[in-house]
């Protein structure tokens, strides 16, 4: 019996230290992970709250509500998309041309009925689909002039005016017809795939049939004539603007791991910064008007499950007290995406992912250092591995231990966090 | 009979101005402004330089992520990647069949001195056998002139939509159309599509690895084009509707013919 007690004591011993590193994107500071019925396919969010969707089932679109954690009905065609600014209570289906409806009015359908909303108003002349919508200057939450762009057949857009009086919407087309989108192009138009406007609607992002390659450009609101701004330097996935219009959001596939990873890319500087962590698998992402950062997983095990298998709706937030205002929101969480100090936190992630055998690039080892949980931060800030640290992330193991300190999460509290938890 | 005659004209030109699908720039335009070009365009073998090269991130552990450009040989089993990075350049050629690759670099600091490495090629990300490989790939190049391979997922809508579009356009183009479904998804999901633009059929998950190495998780639907067993590294993403779809079959036709010669 004593002969084998000894071995009992040696693995309960040795099994702290074979777990002590945290290899999964456990590691990664999320401050929310939603189980979001289905998969997340065309995201985008109306107001603090409401998520639109397409998704599983053999439905067009879905609705989530992240303040309650709970889904809501939504009329059931492809591609919904909600109004920008205003009460974020009106949204679109490329349906009958565009279509307009009310998010209470599909709240108040039989279940059976949701193919069968009534929209408030409807062109039939702005044909095509994958539709985006931006919010011109000079709106007002009760009077807004909204641009809708459409794909296929070289893109083209029509502005609206969306008037509210009471509980009415009043639309109104501002051109007599759709305009062409980028004709003054050699291509002739954006047959480019997936065109996507910008949050101000002066700027359109398109997928280029040549080159493969998506680019942005300066949209002109007569002519709709285009003038390239920034060329995206890789295939992407559907791109989406933050709502400073600063930043575009994309999905590049790594060849590596065949998994999707999160690209924020500056508009002006064409920096570029990685967002996910080498584990996620990112299907699609959106920004929230206060600067959220929003993205859909693939399943990964460490996530809340859904029937589907899908790994979470993850919610990167500004860490921002709650009072500021949303116009002050003008860049990305700069303490996530902006650090001053890069080599710090690419020092950090090289060492967890030494630990963890990953053979991280600079810019996954950034990502991981920069939203590390600081609960791990002693399992992986080790005199051993600072000392294998490179000669361009020589730092000490104060410095970086202060580093990785520094991303405890911090505590706020909005509305939609304290319904949540 | 001049004003007819200018007529003419002018509309030739607006119609040719419609014309969306010009031939590609690819390699060329891609390694304009690289370190040792002349290295490299020694080392690159004269007939990859006109075939369509594609854009690739590439993720080498402790540099930066950089933005490459690939190439891969679906006869050949071989694929190439070339990217540049500060005072370097690089050219990767691998081969599926000896699982080898060789990585040759050029230094730019080094007067593009050149150094090789030879090394064992990554495993691919594999999606299990179930379902549509690479064997059956190359049964698939291997038994029809030209085709097309579709992609669908349960989670994007349009992607349903557009399995008629593409039936139609194939169908009247006269070649083979492939209905695969996105290997990751959840084929219950996926059975709940049935009836609803997709069919039993079209549930078979596409695990090749010469489909996935070609971005195929960027987005659905997408499509590939083959030809004389030479599948293109371009792919078609998005819904489109069937005169799109066979628009871009007769330029990917052209372009294909010209591939490989």
């Amino acid at each position: 019996m004593k002969k084998h007690l000894h071995w009992v004591v040696y693995i309960v011993l040795l099994t702290p230290c074979a777990h002590s590193v945290e290899c999964s994107s456990k590691v990664l500071k999320t401050q929310k992970i939603y189980n979001l019925p289905g998969a997340g396919y065309w995201m985008q969010a109306a107001g603090d709250c409401r998520l639109t969707y397409t998704s599983v089932g053999g439905v067009g679109s879905k609705l989530f509500n992240m303040c309650t954690n709970k889904p809501e009905q939504i009329t059931a065609n492809i591609d919904a998309y909600p109004l920008p600014g205003g009460d974020g209570e009106v949204y679109v289906h490329p349906t009958d041309g565009i279509s307009f409806y009310k998010f209470k009015d599909a709240a108040a359908l039989a279940p059976e009925n949701l193919r069968r909303g009534v929209p408030i108003y409807k062109d039939p002349a702005l044909q095509g689909n994958y539709e985006s919508i931006g919010l011109l200057k000079g709106s007002t939450p009760d009077h807004r002039t909204i641009r809708i762009a459409m794909g296929n057949a070289g893109g083209t857009f029509r502005d609206y005016t969306v008037d509210k009086e009471n509980d009415n919407y009043h639309i109104t087309p501002v051109q007599p017809n759709t305009v062409r989108v980028c004709k003054n192009l050699p291509s002739g138009g954006l047959e480019t795939e997936l065109p996507i406007l910008s949050r101000d609607g002066t700027m359109i992002a398109g997928r280029e049939f040549n080159s493969r390659k998506s680019q942005v450009f300066r949209l002109d609101s007569e002519s709709g004539a285009c003038t390239p701004i920034r060329g995206i330097p890789l295939s992407t996935s559907k791109v989406s603007f933050t709502f400073d219009n600063k930043n575009i959001l994309y999905v590049v596939i790594d060849p590596n791991t065949n998994k999707g990873r999160l690209i924020a890319m500056n508009v002006e500087s064409g920096t570029t910064t990685t967002m996910s962590g080498p584990d996620e698998d990112v299907m699609y992402m959106t920004a929230k008007e206060d600067g959220t950062i929003l993205y859909s997983r693939r399943g990964i095990d460490d996530a809340p499950q859904s029937t589907t298998g899908m790994g979470g709706l993850v919610s990167l937030e500004r860490n921002r007290p709650a009072d500021q205002s949303v116009s002050d929101l003008v860049e990305l969480d700069p303490k996530l995406f902006d650090t001053a100090e890069p080599k710090k936190y690419e020092a950090l992630g090289l060492m967890w992912g030494d630990a963890c055998e990953k053979d991280l690039d600079l810019d996954y080892a950034l990502a991981v250092g920069q939203r590390f949980n600081s609960k791990f931060c002693s399992d992986v800030v080790t005199d051993k591995a600072v000392a294998n640290l490179d000669i361009d992330h020589k730092f000490t193991k104060i410095d970086l231990m202060a580093a990785c300190n520094g991303n405890a999460q911090p505590e706020r509290k909005t509305r939609a966090s304290r319904i949540s938890r | 009979m001049r004003i007819i005659s200018k007529i003419l004209v002018l509309f030739s030109v607006i119609i040719c101005s419609q014309n969306l699908y010009s031939a590609s720039p690819d390699y060329g335009d891609e390694l304009k402004t690289v370190v040792c070009i002349g290295g490299l365009a020694q080392a690159v073998d004269a007939h990859l330089k006109t075939q369509s090269w594609v854009p690739e991130p590439i993720s080498i552990p402790r540099k930066p992520l950089i933005n490459g450009i690939a190439f891969r040989d679906s006869r050949t089993k071989k694929y190439y990647k070339i990217w540049s990075f500060k005072n370097e350049t690089s050219l990767l050629e691998g081969d599926l069949k000896s699982k080898e690759e060789i990585l040759k670099t050029w230094n730019n600091l080094k007067a593009c001195a050149l150094t090789q490495e030879k090394r064992k090629a990554p495993e691919f990300p594999s999606f299990g056998k179930v379902g549509f490989s690479d064997a059956e790939l190359d049964k698939t190049l291997n038994a029809n002139p030209w085709g097309v391979i579709y992609v669908w997922t349960p989670y994007m809508p349009l992607s349903v939509e557009g399995l008629k579009e593409i039936r139609d356009a194939v169908h009247a183009k006269g070649g083979n159309l492939t209905v695969l479904l996105d290997p990751k998804a959840d084929p219950v999901e996926a059975k709940k599509w049935i009836g609803k633009g997709a069919t039993d059929a079209d549930l078979n998950p596409a695990t090749s690895d010469e489909l996935n190495s070609r971005e195929m998780g960027l987005h659905y639907p997408i499509a590939f084009i083959y030809k004389n067993k030479f599948l293109s590294n371009r792919t078609y993403v998005g819904f489109k509707y069937n005169n799109i779809y066979q628009k871009w079959i007769d330029i990917e036709s052209a372009e294909l013919a010209k591939d490989m010669k």
